[in-house]
């Protein structure tokens, strides 16, 4: 019928203006807005600094968080600080990455949830020219103006040293793991278990793969404990990990060494408590500053290192006092706070 | 003059009566071979040790999976469970361990709050009519949310003793979670299979609209069944993070997949009608011996997730072939 | 079929009396004075949209009528609901039979008036549903093979069969059934057909809504032929052929 027809186009034409419309919206929000100075002439008040973290439910993030925090705060930027909608959503973090590249970000600090899932967006703030700075997990693409991290690798070699020379080089160890899709989980668990091959060959490494999660992590020590009694230490890639392990180790008869990985304030609070021997801490607040820090120099178009380590420390109970007192009293916080 | 109606199910050959099989009969039969295969696999398998952990660590995951039983049978789902799980074990380490309240008060509390959450998903599934799927995967997120929000992401540790002997006590060397969760599946398929409340779930589950017009109280078994589900969810959670002495908004991550997977390996039909917790219990079982096997063999959880995803898909088409098998046979 | 009281009962069972139902303009029924008497078969003949489907509601108190009086054992009511209606004694069997297909034929009997033990728990007593149910079937001659077996592994005819034993279960007196025998086959159809014959017998009266001429002439006692809403005509089934309640129906036939 006639009308029917009529109708039909007028729909037509009216979704094709609406979509041309929508197109250029959209592509003029994702041109490069004018940056203000640009080129050396800094001015902090203007600036615009995007932090993406791989989301907040770990309290070491908060940790780094607050570095972050602070950094923008004593240069006086603006800092806006997105992770992605849940955890582990890699996609959810490549959609903040563009959103804060079109508010018109003057650099970015980005924390992966994935080393290759975040290329693309790496790659977009570089067509955008606006600079990374990549933060903890390595991203691996993409233009980096800088790699803020621990020195992963080097710390879990540290990590296994301290066992080694708690058991005098010999024995069996059970390594709980992270997530071998993280370069961070990787790094740990190769700095420690090539550490043993090389050095200790008396040294048996038993393991437990988990994706990050608490719950795993204790099962597994559990089954591992139960078919070997005769295991003489612990060490965990992050403390999640470190904390599920204490109930389950305080219900063995011998003393089984007990190692983690991040010097998140619960382990340390259990460290307090006399609940765990040692942790490697990352220097988590350092590289939350760090990372701002340098973000703000490359917003300046100033130059940076490539590769900032931002080192580790072995805390034992002699100490894990001055390590707190070191940090910015918000750690003591959260140490109070969870114990 | 002899009754042609008899009130036991008759004997007939062997054919006759292999569709009485209990749909929960396929995950105890997949449980027994997967314990067969590991432990021939594994001398730390058939440890008093071992089993009794397995039992323990599967406690919570059988628990919640009953709870969710409940809402299945109504042809509803209950996405939301870990979230729950998560924002009640939360909620007991801020009310006991940072504000100093009594075990049994953040106890008490918690549950009411289960309860309270359940009552909200019953009324907008069964009074505005939401779907559930929707409703509920609402709640995954918001319940977290909010759990996340209250501590800003930090987990409490040190929680009070009785907590921490709900999820790692010993009663006569049987560890406390694994009698709870047997309890809490022995009570709830006494409710589902011989109360008049789970005759109408089940009814409510086959035939809605016939259930209503026979007088059963549609609405209010519903929403009574989402606060079952609810409230098992928050005991899980205590539980949980009793065991971890961990107790924060990241929780049970993820953990609602495998509470469906559970009950739907044991049976459970998504599509409502058919089921019981005994399936659930099943179902955690197995599932926990797939992981214990892993851990054993130190096979990578990517592998682990394969297994647990290809046994679920296979368990629920063992329960449509039964359920064919019946129907051609008469 | 005998065992109808020869003469008429003083007080029917079921009477319509200038009952009219209006959807918006539109008269659904017209006028409507009927009466129907215990252990009376009836059928309700009528092409489609001639008003049986709406009749039917009435009766059952789904609809209230805008105007005229429904009476039942000679006392008006204002039929409120289904459950308002079942009180009064009426039960509908309905098209999709109102089973839950997953339970058994005894939970399935008792669905929504189950029999509880003392106590607040609701705890069924299965022994004595099952008891009376097996009684209730043997009575109406009703065969299964086991009261534990899941309704949906029942043929049709066993279906109807159940559905029609629950709706009489309790006492109730006019059971209302629209095409019982519609999706069923011969022999089947024919054991319903039984079925209803010996609920009359046992002085439980039938309003059957059916298009089956065949089955109107075996097993009613009467038959009501509605049109456009109004009743035109009213026979003893004795007296009239297939063929003229056809006629009656069309129309080609006045009253």
């Amino acid at each position: 019928m006639k009308s029917a027809g009529r109708k039909l186009i007028t729909a037509a034409a009216l979704g094709t203006l609406a979509i041309a419309g929508l197109t250029a919206c959209s592509m003029e929000s994702t041109a490069p807005p004018a940056a203000g100075g640009g080129d050396g002439e800094c001015v902090p008040e203007d600036l615009m600094i995007g932090y993406v973290n791989p989301s907040v439910t770990n309290q070491g993030w908060i940790i780094i968080g607050q570095g972050a925090t602070d950094a923008a705060e004593e240069r006086g930027v603006e800092l806006r600080t997105f992770g992605p909608p849940t955890e582990g959503d890699a996609a959810g973090q490549v959609t903040v990455v563009q959103d804060l590249i079109a508010a018109g970000a003057d650099a970015l600090a980005i924390a992966p949830v994935d080393s290759s899932a975040l290329v693309p967006a790496v790659e977009e703030a570089n067509s955008a020219g606006v600079p990374v700075v990549n933060l903890d997990s390595y991203i691996d693409g993409g233009e980096l103006a800088s790699f803020v991290a621990t020195d992963n690798y080097a710390a879990a070699q540290m990590q296994a040293e301290a066992v080694a020379e708690h058991i005098n080089g010999t024995g069996k160890v059970i390594l709980i793991n992270g997530s071998q899709a993280y370069s961070t989980g990787r790094e740990r668990r190769d700095g420690f278990v090539e550490t043993m091959e090389e050095k200790y060959p008396d040294v048996t490494v038993l393991e437990v793969e988990t994706e990050w999660d608490a719950q795993t992590a204790q099962q597994g020590l559990e089954d591992l404990l139960s078919a070997n009694p005769d295991v003489v230490a612990v060490a965990n890639a992050w403390d999640g990990a470190t904390v599920a392990a204490v109930p389950v180790l305080a219900g063995e008869s011998n003393d089984i060494y007990l190692i983690g990985f991040d010097g998140a304030a619960d382990a340390i609070a259990l460290m307090l408590k006399g609940d765990v021997d040692a942790i490697v801490a990352q220097r988590l607040y350092d590289i939350g500053h760090t990372a701002i820090d340098t973000a703000i120099d490359t917003a300046c178009g100033e130059e940076v290192e490539e590769r900032i380590d931002t080192g580790s420390v072995l805390l034992t109970p002699d100490n894990v006092e001055k390590f707190i007192d070191e940090n910015p009293p918000i750690m003591r916080e959260f140490i109070e706070k969870a114990s | 003059m002899t009754s042609k109606n008899d009130t036991r199910s008759g004997g007939g050959s062997l054919l006759h009566r292999l569709p009485a099989f209990p749909p929960w009969g396929a995950a105890l039969i997949g449980a027994l071979l997967v314990a067969i295969v590991v432990a021939i696999g594994n001398d730390a398998f058939l440890t008093s040790r071992n089993l009794s952990n397995i039992f323990a660590q599967t406690a919570v995951l059988a628990i919640l999976a009953t709870g969710q039983a409940f809402v299945m049978l109504t042809a509803g789902i209950d996405l939301s469970v870990a979230a729950v799980a998560a924002l009640s074990a939360t909620m007991l380490g801020v009310l006991t361990v940072a504000n100093d309240l009594p075990w049994f008060v953040g106890l008490v509390v918690c549950l009411v709050v289960g309860a309270a959450i359940g009552a909200l998903h019953g009324v907008l599934v069964g009074r505005l009519l939401l779907p559930a799927f929707i409703v509920t995967l609402g709640g995954l997120m918001v319940w977290r949310g909010v759990a996340l929000q209250l501590t800003g992401g930090i987990n409490t540790t040190g929680l009070a003793d009785p907590i921490r002997w709900l999820g790692r006590g010993l009663v006569a060397g049987v560890p406390v979670p694994a009698i709870i969760s047997v309890l809490v599946v022995a009570v709830s398929t006494l409710v589902i299979v011989k109360t008049k409340f789970g005759v109408g779930l089940r009814a409510i589950g086959g035939a809605e609209g016939a259930a209503a017009r026979a007088g059963v109280p549609v609405l209010r078994y519903r929403i009574t069944a989402y606060v079952i589900c609810s409230v098992l969810a928050c005991l899980g959670g205590i539980m949980l993070a009793g065991r971890l002495d961990s107790a924060g908004g990241n929780l049970a991550q993820g953990f609602e997949l495998q509470v469906i997977a559970a009950a739907a390996i044991g049976g459970v039909s998504l599509f409502g009608g058919t089921g019981s917790p005994v399936g659930a219990f099943f179902g955690a079982i197995l599932i926990g011996l797939i992981q214990n096997g892993m851990n054993l063999g130190g096979v990578s959880p990517f592998i682990q997730q394969i297994v647990s995803g290809g046994i679920l898909v296979l368990a629920v088409g063992v329960d449509q072939f039964r359920k064919y098998l019946a129907r051609r046979i008469l | 079929m005998s065992a109808l009281n020869e003469a008429m009962t003083a007080v029917p069972l079921l009477e319509m009396r200038g009952v009219i139902k209006r959807f918006g303009g539109v008269t659904a029924l017209d006028d409507i004075n009927l009466r129907i008497d215990p252990g009376e078969v009836v059928a309700l003949v009528g092409d489609n949209g001639a008003g049986k489907s709406t009749l039917s509601k009435v009766i059952a108190g789904v609809l209230q009528p805008e105007d005229g009086d429904v009476l039942v054992d000679g006392t008006a009511h204002k039929i409120t609901g289904p459950t308002h209606a079942r009180s009064l004694g009426i039960e509908v069997v309905y098209q999709d039979l109102a089973l839950a297909p997953n339970l058994d034929i005894a939970t399935n009997l008792f669905l929504g008036r189950e029999i509880v033990r003392r106590g607040a728990f609701g705890w069924l007593n299965t022994r004595r549903m099952r008891a009376e149910a097996k009684e209730h079937l043997d009575s109406l001659d009703v065969n299964v093979p086991s009261l534990t077996t899941p309704v949906e592994r029942l043929s049709g005819g066993q279906r109807q069969a159940i559905a029609i034993s629950r709706a009489t279960y309790g006492g109730h007196r006019l059971i209302v059934m629209d095409e019982p025998t519609a999706a069923l086959g011969v022999r089947e159809t024919a054991k319903v057909e039984q079925l209803i014959t010996r609920l009359s017998e046992r002085g439980i009266s039938v309003l059957l809504v059916s298009h089956n001429m065949a089955q109107v002439k075996k097993i009613t006692h009467r038959v009501l032929v509605l049109r456009r809403g109004r009743l035109v005509a009213e026979r003893r089934t004795a007296d009239v052929s297939a063929e003229d309640v056809v006629s009656l129906i069309t129309g080609a036939r006045e009253e």
